[in-house]
């Protein structure tokens, strides 16, 4: 494993100490310079030789161990965890000097989350031998989902007494995903589905947009020759030994649809913290409910609106594979302060397939104007939360 | 499909995101790190022995007790002892002391004043007995608390003025207020400097301060001619509240070993023209202090690692979570494991 040397050393001056020092230095100097050699002049010089030489000694000690400095290891911490779990971390600390120990160490973590550097409680050890390692560890526990940033870590050694502290920096720059929490569902949920599906044979409203381009990929063995595009294949490196083809879907295959309500408002707004409440719970709910309709064998396609002008689409075939996707997806995914643009999603989402449109939404009135036969099936919060059996580790 | 809803849920759910975001844990790590100092009886033995050894070097092996007579010597005893408690005595949640150490601590310096006092043979006795009563303070009433911490508080101021004016009230008109002022200021600051301490202790501990003023006084004008005496006394009394007050808090270690110096120095300063033969025990007593406050330093300074934070508690920005039973909460908590 690679190990990390310091990224910046510094060295700075302890206030108290210093005092003190430079205190019981004048006192020795005064004391030298002086012609009376009364009994009192005796103590008190005694006493301020005493008290020099253990600063002294304490600063030469921090300045010959603190010398080298030590390295670290970079830290093994998953990349991915479930916010609101327990998330071990530690750091190990190696002293690579062969002469002295490295003595009264204390180390702290960076973690930046949303621009905020929070620095972790301090670790101590009072002394790490000559060519040995030492551990340090924490216990995170995020609570938001989203990305955090290990910055890196600190450590400080100072003899007491010394008037000087040494400080060592490394930097790590790891970035952590934190996962949204994990719902588990009752079984009425899939029970809702009961009634809803559709007579199959409808015609789509815009015939044209029956299979839908989704994208190029390399040809493998089983796909339609038809879809080999002779353009894009023309450009492979190995053509033609390797050939393009043009994937298609038709979203009328989709059984169901899950749309989620992104729309809170501004955070100047009155009710700003209840939507924004319910958004946070709305998103761990819709991934909870695309799961198990996943593992009950329905085909799911996941709807959003995001951030920026277009929507954020997923199809969900298989539990294992797609969800942990829709996870990191969902984990970064910011809401929109437009509800007219998730309105118009869900009316397109209606018009363009056959599926059942299951609509996660976060206001408790009924679902929005749409037409008898568009009409989705309303999640308001109260009914999302009736849902929830527990969360899940 | 029958749903199953809770009639109150938006209710509910609004009270959640408006109640107030929960505040950051109270760091409790001064509270650790006392709890550890009370704990360590070791600490306490050590500093204990620094304090007795500076009462032993302070009066000069008994010379200095003899000639400042009975009652500044007990004072000086008193003033060890009340310095020497303020150092160990327990800072314990439920504010109860140890009234047995308490008793111990005070006996035992007044031992060494019996001792130290020991050629004035009843006196020596006499000084033993009140130096303890004292002691027992802490066991007693509530009412006769009060009844001797005033009774010490007027005899403090007394005996402030009585020294300033060197006895002769009439002709020294500016003394009896200097000394009035002083009494009352450092009688007060006494009453204020016990205040983070156990209730039982308290009473104890002014008394030994009240001593410890009223043995000051007099000292700064042995030492010094009138119109020198009110304010050397002025700023040895400061000097003495300063220690005072930092030993009581216990935040660091320093005043420690200034108060030990402070006892050590403070009879010697009047006795030591007199006794340059005692300086070679003097500097062995130092050597042995030094090597009791080099052990009781090292443990301090593994109690005061307690001291440290155990989590984050910087202020973070609140968040909203998706949880049933709280809205708010901060996006990242770091435990040290």
């Amino acid at each position: 494993m690679d190990l990390i040397s310091p990224t910046r050393t510094t060295t700075t001056l302890q206030r108290g100490n210093c005092i003190a020092f430079l205190v019981s230095f004048a006192i020795v100097l005064a004391g030298l310079t002086s012609s009376v050699r009364t009994p009192i002049w005796v103590v008190v010089m005694s006493m301020a030789c005493l008290a020099f030489g253990w600063l002294l000694t304490a600063t030469l000690i921090t300045h010959i161990t603190s010398d080298l400095g030590p390295i670290c290891e970079p830290p093994d911490i998953q990349a991915e965890f479930r916010a609101m779990s327990q998330i071990p971390l530690t750091l190990r600390l190696l002293n690579p000097s062969d002469r002295s120990s490295l003595l009264f160490l204390t180390a702290e973590v960076l973690v930046e989350c949303e621009g905020h550097l929070l620095q972790s409680p301090p670790k101590f050890i009072g002394q790490l031998p000559q060519q040995n390692a030492a551990e340090f560890n924490w216990r995170l526990t995020p609570r938001q989902r989203g990305e955090y940033a290990l910055r890196g870590m600190l450590v400080r050694t100072a003899f007491p007494g010394s008037i000087l502290t040494r400080e060592f920096a490394f930097t790590f720059d790891r970035t952590l995903l934190a996962l949204p929490v994990r719902l588990q569902l009752t079984p009425q949920a899939s029970r809702m589905l009961s009634g809803r599906k559709r007579a199959s044979g409808r015609q789509p409203l815009h015939p044209a947009g029956m299979e839908e381009f989704v994208g190029v990929r390399q040809y493998r063995a089983g796909d339609n020759p038809r879809h080999v595009s002779l353009a894009l294949s023309l450009r492979m490196p190995d053509y033609p030994m390797q050939l393009a083809v043009r994937e298609f879907e038709d979203p009328s295959d989709d059984e169901i649809c899950v749309v989620l309500d992104t729309a809170v408002p501004p955070p100047d707004a009155d009710d700003w913290a209840l939507i924004a409440y319910r958004y946070e719970k709305s998103i761990c709910f819709a991934i909870a409910l695309c799961r198990q309709l996943c593992e009950l064998k329905h085909q799911v396609r996941f709807v959003a609106c995001q951030e920026g002008e277009h929507p954020f689409q997923l199809r969900i075939n298989h539990a294992a594979r797609d969800i942990p996707i829709l996870e990191r997806k969902l984990s970064r995914l910011k809401p929109t302060p437009d509800p007219e643009r998730v309105r118009r999603l869900l009316e397109w989402q209606a018009r363009r397939s056959d599926a059942i449109l299951l609509y996660v939404s976060l206001q408790d009135s009924p679902e929005p104007q749409l037409r008898a036969s568009e009409k989705p099936l309303c999640l308001n919060p109260e009914w999302q939360q009736s849902l929830v059996a527990e969360a899940a580790s | 499909m029958k749903r199953r809803l809770e009639p109150d849920f938006a209710v509910r759910e609004r009270k959640l995101v408006a109640t107030q975001k929960p505040l950051l844990p109270v760091h409790s790590g001064e509270a650790r790190y006392q709890a550890a100092l009370d704990s360590d009886s070791r600490y306490r033995d050590l500093i204990l022995s620094g304090f007795a050894l500076a009462l032993f070097a302070t009066s000069g092996l008994g010379e200095a007790s003899q000639s400042a007579g009975p009652v500044r010597a007990s004072f000086l005893c008193l003033a060890a002892a009340g310095l020497a408690l303020r150092a160990t005595a327990a800072r314990n949640a439920n504010g109860a002391s140890n009234p047995r150490l308490v008793l111990l601590v005070i006996a035992g310096f007044a031992g060494i004043g019996c001792v130290l006092g020991g050629a004035q043979g009843m006196l020596a006795i006499g000084i033993a007995v009140a130096v303890a009563g004292i002691g027992m303070l802490c066991v007693a009433a509530e009412p006769i608390k009060t009844l001797l911490i005033g009774l010490g508080g007027a005899a403090l101021i007394g005996n402030t003025v009585w020294s300033l004016t060197n006895g002769d009230l009439a002709s020294h008109p500016l003394g009896v207020v200097a000394g009035v002022l002083l009494g009352v200021t450092f009688g007060a600051r006494s009453l204020v400097a016990a205040g983070s301490l156990s209730a039982d202790l308290r009473p104890t501990l002014i008394l030994t301060s009240f001593a410890a003023y009223a043995w000051i006084v007099p000292s700064m004008q042995t030492l010094l001619p009138w119109n020198w005496a009110v304010p050397a006394a002025l700023g040895a009394c400061a000097l003495f509240a300063v220690a005072e007050g930092a030993v009581t808090v216990r935040s660091s270690f320093a005043p420690v070993i200034a108060a030990m110096m402070i006892i050590q120095l403070a009879g010697f300063v009047e006795s030591a023209p007199n006794q340059p033969k005692l300086i070679p025990i003097h500097l062995a007593i130092m050597l042995v202090q030094f090597g009791l406050l080099g052990m009781a330093g090292y443990r301090y300074t593994f109690a005061a690692l307690s001291r440290l934070p155990i989590a984050t508690y910087r202020s973070t920005p609140q968040c909203l979570v998706p949880s049933s039973d709280h809205a708010w909460d901060h996006p990242l908590r770091i435990d040290a494991v």
